[in-house]
């Protein structure tokens, strides 16, 4: 019962209206994405559905955020042995847990967000694509420009544990629409993405290079039910597959030189700020 | 199967048509009484004057999506009102209304208001809007601008009637009022304070313009390209029982100039340089007649693509649509993308630069105003001739204007005044889709009624945008003769050009029927709304105003053609034709509460008014204190505090909330307590110590604030 009235209470905090000057922020940030296929870095890690919620606490102070959550990857479907699948044949449930802290901050132009992530994994069974063995972390850098049109991007991986190789993504976003009125916000976005790896291949990919070029097109709408900002995302990827890890879309002969993939997801967001000062 | 086709046909239909929901209203049509010779023998004139600022929390119209919520007020909006009567009985009442636009709901509600008290019926009221960009939007009687004139979009019923209830009072004092009356007018060139914004569609003219008015020397051709005249009707009016003579009591004005003096990143309710100017000449006429207050009606001319000549640091740059940096980590889908305004401390400056601008201009307007007031007080006289001609042109359906409005891409992307966040935008950054003036926004293939016009969106904007009944379908005009000066009254925004076209329209045709008038003038933005009308030649361009030009290039010459006849209908003896008032519709939308009502937050009785803090930054003091929310605490039932200057213990008033260098903002709820305001004096011209005395309400005993020195 006091679980209940702590949780409602939380969920009704924002509501009250807290004042907006403030000097720092501490935002609750909830978000769930549902996906078919998971896609992580141009290789098809599961092509069943799954459920990626995911918890974190952000303080938001002098234009920056530091931020600190928990992300988990629930396979919903007991994959057969056609499937790609982190925790492997007959099983569904927590693939993966990934523990990850950031900093994030404007500089005029350039947005950039620094910090490192903790990958764990649940697969046990021999067909499993990725065991505890393969736990991991990375330091990242991610840089993004703010000009009006075309948004260059470029995010450097650093594995500083088992893998110990380098994974670089460089990016261009364009926003084709956006709805000129303040609410609700409703917007599309195409992004443009290229993979490349350096010393990650004997981990994730098959050969050093371009391992991916990913075509996306979201769109996202802004909603404040009881004043709590909350984004629904809908994407759609177009992937073209360069790397002989990144082209299997199954687990099945037929499928592993596949040139190119499709995949969609949806998302939805809840950051509210909690606690003002 | 079948069923199951028919319901995705239902479906994609109610999607195309159905969605768009209109809600009909159909409008009074409200006839003037026949005229009945006056009891007292000679002109009568009567003006009144309501205040129509609303609470904050409203959308200011006419910026489109830079149109902000209001946050809280500068000066105040009125609605002031002028009641004319001649010997015969001929009446005519006009209302000058610190708003961006009137449509026709508000005209025909006001009208069937003041019918019965005044015998004034739709057919001789113009209400007229001074065009200013900060005011509130959410009563048009057209679903499209109820959703497009701000950030805060929707149609609200309780606007309207504030509106209306106001302006019914503003007339009705001014029959109160009613007095005998001597007149006279005059036209002055007043140059450099105005430019033409489109100048390349205004070349586009032929013949070359030729200034009404000898052109001062030194100006550039944009500033050349105006009609620069100012067109001022003196009122003196005669005093109650001994005090016999004719005293300054109030002017009608027409001068053509946009109301967007003010940044669109203003976030106040404000009458900006046309409440400047109001007020300017009205203290003038105070301090002529020593007997109360002074009234100024300042209508709009043909003011299409005539900008005031704001200085560029004025426009703060619309937001632009950037990728935010927030809360979340590697893990998280990306922040959303946001439209953000630049930065801080650039909107502070711009923002003071307008207003900086809008003080100076309107002091220097108010002083031609108020020598060309003085210049005609020799020439009063008491016989002044009323005539009133009118008529409802259903401009939807018109074989000679194209078979229904539509926006051209260039409107999308806004005047040089505002420039939209759309301005300049091109798909994938590349691809120019005509969101500009002039080279992509014509289209190169001209083959419609549109001609010329790249219709924003297609064929969409009027399947899933407008819908059938979005945009204006009807046009109220009229022609009021006063004496020898015939005013044409127009539901547009003529550009300068165009309403050169109706002047000369009205002219031969009322010289054809015998009259000579003297001159005439163009009252815009009057009786309704139809947006922009240019030339057929300037049209060709696409600037904004043409991309605004609903109906097509041959609208200036409809109108002319229309206000001609009504010109034309004026007898020599000055008895008004027979006017038909037809019945007209609304289709706003569904009413929704924007205004903020009378019934949120704690009752008067349950709220302690105090001031919770004073200080003084450099040479503005800021005062927070707790009152009633802004539903309940509404800007036109009363002052709302004053800042008097402590002499001894005497304290001298200084400011009254409505004083130009005087900003009121509500700040925040405080629940049950109440509602945190904020009050921003600019106090250059006055040291301290001051004090604030929250002025008694209803319900509220008057509060004093601590002595503060500055």
């Amino acid at each position: 019962m006091l679980r209940l009235r702590l949780f409602v209470a939380a969920a009704l905090l924002p509501a009250l209206g807290l004042p907006s000057p403030a000097c720092a922020q501490v935002y609750l940030g909830l978000d769930a994405t549902l996906t078919s296929p998971y896609v992580w870095r141009g290789v098809t890690r599961a092509n069943g559905w799954v459920v990626q919620p995911e918890g974190f606490v952000s303080l938001k102070a002098g234009g920056g955020f530091l931020s600190g959550g928990v992300w988990a990857s629930y396979e919903l479907g007991n994959a057969g042995p056609n499937d790609l699948s982190d925790l492997g044949t007959g099983g569904a449930g927590l693939a993966e847990l990934n523990y990850w802290g950031q900093a994030a901050w404007s500089l005029g132009l350039v947005q950039a967000a620094l910090g490192g992530i903790r990958y764990t994994f649940r697969g046990t069974a021999p067909t499993a694509g990725r065991t505890r063995a393969d736990n991991t972390t990375e330091l990242f850098v991610n840089l993004r420009g703010t000009s009006k049109y075309i948004v260059p991007g470029v995010a450097v991986w650093l594995d500083v544990d088992r893998v110990r190789g380098t994974y670089i993504e460089g990016s261009v976003t364009v926003p084709v629409l956006a709805n000129p009125l303040a609410a609700p916000f409703f917007g599309v976005i195409t992004r443009a993405a290229v993979g490349y790896t350096v010393g990650q291949e004997g981990a994730y990919f098959a050969r050093a290079g371009v391992t991916h070029v990913d075509v996306a097109v979201s769109t996202d709408l802004t909603l404040r039910p009881l004043r709590v900002p909350t984004v629904l995302r809908v994407e759609g990827h177009v992937q073209f597959s360069t790397d002989d890890a990144t082209r299997p879309t199954s687990a099945r002969p037929s499928d592993a030189r596949r040139s190119g993939k499709l995949w969609a997801a949806l998302a939805l967001r809840l950051s509210p700020p909690i606690v003002s000062w | 199967m079948v069923r199951a086709r028919v319901r995705v046909a239902l479906g994609v239909s109610l999607v195309l048509s159905g969605c768009i929901a209109y809600h009909e209203l159909q409008l009074p049509s409200p006839t003037s009484a026949r005229p009945l010779p006056a009891a007292l023998p000679g002109l009568r004139a009567g003006f009144g004057r309501a205040d129509i600022t609303p609470p904050p929390g409203v959308g200011l119209a006419g910026n489109g999506p830079e149109g902000r919520r209001a946050a809280g007020y500068r000066v105040r909006l009125f609605a002031r009102a002028l009641l004319l009567e001649d010997r015969t009985g001929e009446r005519v009442a006009f209302v000058v209304a610190d708003l961006a636009q009137v449509t026709p709901n508000l005209h025909r509600l006001t009208a069937l208001r003041i019918r019965d008290s005044t015998g004034i019926g739709a057919d001789r009221l113009v209400i007229a809007a001074t065009h200013v960009h900060a005011g509130p939007g959410h009563f048009y009687a057209e679903r499209q601008y109820n959703q497009s004139t701000s950030q805060v979009t929707g149609y609200d019923s309780a606007m309207v009637e504030f509106l209306v209830s106001r302006f019914a009072r503003a007339v009705l004092d001014a029959q109160r009022d009613l007095r005998l009356a001597r007149v006279a007018w005059s036209a002055t060139a007043v140059w450099g304070h105005t430019r033409n914004r489109s100048y390349e569609a205004f070349l586009r003219n032929k013949p070359e313009w030729t200034p009404p008015a000898p052109v001062t020397p030194g100006l550039d051709p944009t500033h050349r390209a105006v009609n620069p005249l100012w067109t001022l009707l003196r009122i003196d009016q005669r005093g109650h029982g001994v005090d016999s003579a004719y005293r300054p009591a109030g002017a009608l004005s027409v001068f053509a100039v946009h109301g967007t003096a003010d940044a669109p990143e203003n976030e106040l309710l404000d009458a900006g340089l046309h409440g400047i100017i109001e007020r300017g000449l009205e203290r003038h006429i105070d301090s002529l007649s020593r007997r109360g207050v002074g009234y100024h009606l300042m209508a709009n001319g043909a003011e299409g693509d005539v900008s005031p000549d704001w200085p560029a640091q004025s426009r703060c740059g619309a937001p632009m649509l950037r990728p935010v940096v927030g809360p979340g980590g590697p893990r998280t889908p990306p922040a959303p993308w946001e439209w953000r305004d630049p930065a801080p401390a650039w909107m502070g400056l711009c923002l003071a630069a307008a207003r900086r601008y809008v003080n100076t201009a309107g002091d220097s307007l108010a002083a031609r105003a108020a020598a060309l007031f003085d210049s005609l007080g020799p020439g009063l006289r008491g016989d002044l001739r009323i005539g009133v001609a009118f008529r409802t042109l259903r401009l939807k359906g018109d074989p000679r204007l194209c078979p229904y409005p539509e926006t051209g891409s260039s409107t999308l992307a806004g005047a040089e005044d505002g420039r939209t966040r759309l301005y300049g935008w091109r798909l994938f950054g590349i691809f120019p889709v005509g969101l500009e003036e002039g080279a992509h926004a014509i289209r190169p293939n001209p083959h419609d009624c549109q001609r010329e016009k790249r219709v924003a969106l297609g064929g969409l904007q009027r399947k899933l945008v407008v819908g059938e009944h979005g945009l204006p379908e009807v046009a109220q005009l009229s022609v009021i003769r006063l004496g020898d000066l015939l005013l044409g009254v127009v539901p547009a925004e003529l550009t300068t050009r165009a309403g050169a076209q109706i002047e000369r329209a009205i002219t031969d045709s009322a010289r054809a029927a015998g009259l000579a008038p003297r001159a005439v003038a163009i009252v815009g933005l009057a009786n309704g709304y139809m947006q922009y009308v240019t030339t057929d030649a300037e049209y060709g361009e696409q600037a904004y105003e043409g991309g605004s030009t609903l109906f097509g290039p041959n609208s200036a010459a409809v109108l002319a053609e229309e206000l001609g006849k009504l010109a034309a209908s004026q007898v020599r003896s000055g008895a008004s034709p027979a006017n038909r008032v037809d019945s007209i519709a609304a289709y706003p939308g569904k009413s929704q509460a924007i205004l903020p009502r009378r019934t949120v937050g704690p009752p008067p009785e349950r709220v302690t008014r105090v001031v919770l803090s004073q200080a003084c930054a450099g040479d503005t003091l800021v005062v927070r204190w707790r009152d009633l929310y802004p539903g309940r605490l509404v800007p036109a039932d009363g002052p709302v505090l004053r800042i008097e200057q402590l002499v001894g213990e005497r304290g001298d008033t200084v400011a009254w909330d409505g004083d130009r260098e005087l900003e009121i903002r509500a700040v925040r709820s405080l629940g049950d307590r109440g509602y945190v305001w904020e009050a921003r004096w600019h106090h250059p011209a006055h040291a301290g110590p001051f004090r604030v005395v929250l002025v008694a309400r209803a319900g509220l005993a008057e509060v004093t604030g601590d002595r503060v020195g500055c």
